[in-house]
């Protein structure tokens, strides 16, 4: 036979026929291309030609392949995944951490997603620690000795803060980042640094950051705006009196540096540690107390790995409950705003008063626009209330 | 909504009945996709094992708008692609053995081999042509036949645009009949079994 296809070559609108030929047979196309086709075949010899020898050829792919066994393979399946739901072992319990998440209830894929990208909240947008950086009005967190909290030391007028933050999916360690902070006294600044080691792409200046997992781990893509650095080897943020010079390192290249403004406000510094919820939570509390109003606070969220500050408020304060073992537990709901208006990310923080002292028990992300979460993300201290907290119905 | 993509949906909930019937309906189709790749029932086996066992778990991720096929073949492709990279030494060393083991035909100028072979001879031999194509190649072709792909689906998995797929196709067949004929046969093969010769 006669080349077919060096022919159709010269002939293109015969070589479109001819490339969708294949999908005619297996009557994939839609009803405009198939009509098309069926119309040319009725006066093209050669098309007809070309799709006959594709039936041939389809004839010897689909032969009869050897035969797998069917029932085996779906009952070691379902074997599979039925032991993938059960309770993640003990171990991740014992993770010495002072915020769990719900890991009982993890193994619901719907429920693997939220965390998954409750992890990576915290990561890449997650807040927070408080400092007040003129020395005169510095926030005194402890007043005598020191406490030491899981992953930071809070010293009076010293601030040393060391720590590891894993992400974790399930059992398995998605990143980590490894963090110091420090104020020197005698130079009047703080130090901020970070090393990340996560398995995430990430591109500097684009808008979006995407977050793939693959293997094992739950799959989740989630967008974030503003410009994202996180292939960095190290971040920095340093502070001095009314400015922040935030900087990442690469090993490759020049490394971006940032200077911002702080504009007298206190600092929230997004450095990926869920503990610090708590510490700012007591800033909050603090400067509560000093008599300062929430209409009048201010804050700067600084992300030195995204090389991003953001202003945040605290939009409201209000009485509602939450719900442990079935029984009601009244709590303080404050609403943080961080970003701009257009782009605002909303986080609420639940208060307990346990009569010495007000203690953040809980956090929320509720579902929005700047986090592609499935769900609301909920994480509450599960020292305190190791049977789950909740929140009520009716009251999100 | 489609069926498979209700079922998928139940999935997502954890509903396991629908996950086993979601698994009977492709389990042959991946099964044949991972043989047809790997000529090994036991990889094959595990394959469709792990990409179900994904589809189990990452079942919420599936966009409604999508089709079932293309996101499940996507998640098959890619395991066989793990699979591939793992196993790329073995597997050159077993086609060599293969390779050693394919029967070479007298050829035969004038009559051409074909003329003197039955039907499944003939298949047999399209057969060992069709390994002298690339791999993508092949599973442009496998994709479209074995597993009823359209080229829009077999454009998402294999992250290339509809019109290479379509070339590929077109191009796999050309050659597909360049093998036959440096291999001493007329070039016609593929007609004659499409009209059962």
């Amino acid at each position: 036979m006669e080349d077919l296809a060096g022919r159709m070559r010269k002939e293109e609108p015969h070589l479109e026929i001819v490339e969708l030929l294949p999908w005619y047979l297996n009557e994939t196309l839609d009803a405009k291309e198939r009509t098309k086709i069926a119309e040319h075949l009725k006066s093209c010899a050669a098309c007809s030609r070309e799709l006959d020898e594709l039936k041939g050829l389809q004839k010897v792919i689909t032969a009869p392949v050897q035969e797998l066994s069917s029932e085996t393979v779906l009952e070691r399946t379902m074997q599979q995944i039925r032991s993938r739901r059960k309770p993640a072992p003990a171990q991740a319990q014992q993770r010495p951490s002072w915020w769990k998440l719900d890991w009982g209830t993890l193994l619901r894929p719907r429920m693997a997603l939220a965390v998954g990208i409750l992890a990576a909240v915290f990561v890449s947008v997650g807040v927070i620690v408080g400092l007040q950086l003129q020395a005169e009005k510095r926030v005194k967190i402890e007043e005598v000795g020191s406490k030491i909290t899981d992953q930071y030391a809070v010293l009076p007028f010293e601030i040393y803060l060391q720590g590891t933050f894993t992400t974790m999916t399930g059992n398995t360690a998605l990143s980590q980042e490894s963090f110091t902070m420090f104020f020197n006294n005698k130079a009047k600044d703080f130090l901020l640094s970070s090393k990340i080691e996560a398995n995430e792409i990430a591109h500097a200046g684009k808008a979006n950051q995407s977050y793939q997992l693959t293997g094992d781990y739950q799959p989740l893509v989630y967008s974030l705006e503003g410009p994202v650095v996180y292939d960095a080897d190290r971040v920095e943020a340093t502070f001095i009196n009314q400015q922040a010079i935030m900087s990442v390192f690469k090993s490759d290249k020049t490394s971006p540096q940032r200077v911002v403004d702080l504009k007298g406000f206190p600092v929230v510094i997004d450095f990926s540690v869920m503990s610090h919820f708590a510490v700012f939570h007591r800033i909050l509390r603090d400067r509560l107390t000093n008599g300062e109003s929430l209409e009048t606070l201010r804050f700067t969220a600084l992300a030195p790995q995204a090389l991003r500050d953001e202003p945040l408020t605290v939009t409201k304060r209000e009485e509602t409950a939450l719900k442990y073992q079935g029984q009601t537990l009244k709590v303080t709901r404050y609403q943080l705003e961080i970003g701009p208006k257009e782009n605002i990310l909303r986080v609420e923080l639940y208060e307990e008063d346990r009569g010495k002292e007000k203690v953040l028990v809980a956090i929320r992300i509720p579902m929005q626009a700047r986090v592609s979460s499935l769900s609301d993300i909920f994480a509450y201290r599960s020292d305190l209330y190791p049977q789950g907290l909740e929140l009520a119905p009716g009251k999100k | 909504m489609d069926r498979e993509a209700q079922l998928l949906k139940e999935v997502a909930d954890g509903n396991e009945a629908a996950f086993e019937e979601l698994f009977r309906l492709y389990q042959p189709r991946l099964g044949a996709f991972f043989w047809q790749r790997t000529r090994d029932r036991h990889a094959s086996e595990e394959l469709s094992q792990e990409t179900m066992v994904i589809v189990w778990e990452k079942a919420q991720n599936f966009d409604e708008k999508a089709r079932a096929s293309s996101w499940i073949f996507g998640i098959g492709y890619r395991k066989y692609l793990e699979w591939q990279r793992k196993h790329a030494r073995s597997q050159k060393l077993f086609q060599t053995e293969a390779e050693r083991d394919v029967e070479v035909l007298p050829e035969r100028p004038g009559t051409g081999v074909s003329g003197q072979l039955g039907q499944e001879a003939l298949m047999e031999h399209i057969r060992q042509a069709l390994k002298e194509l690339s791999e993508e190649h092949r599973l442009v072709m496998e994709m479209t036949f074995q597993q009823g792909l359209s080229y829009e689906e077999i454009s998402q998995i294999l992250g290339i645009k509809p019109g290479t797929v379509k070339s590929r196709m077109f191009y796999a067949k050309q050659q597909l009949k360049e093998v036959l004929t440096s291999r001493g046969m007329k070039g016609d093969e593929l007609w004659k079994i499409s009209q059962g010769a």
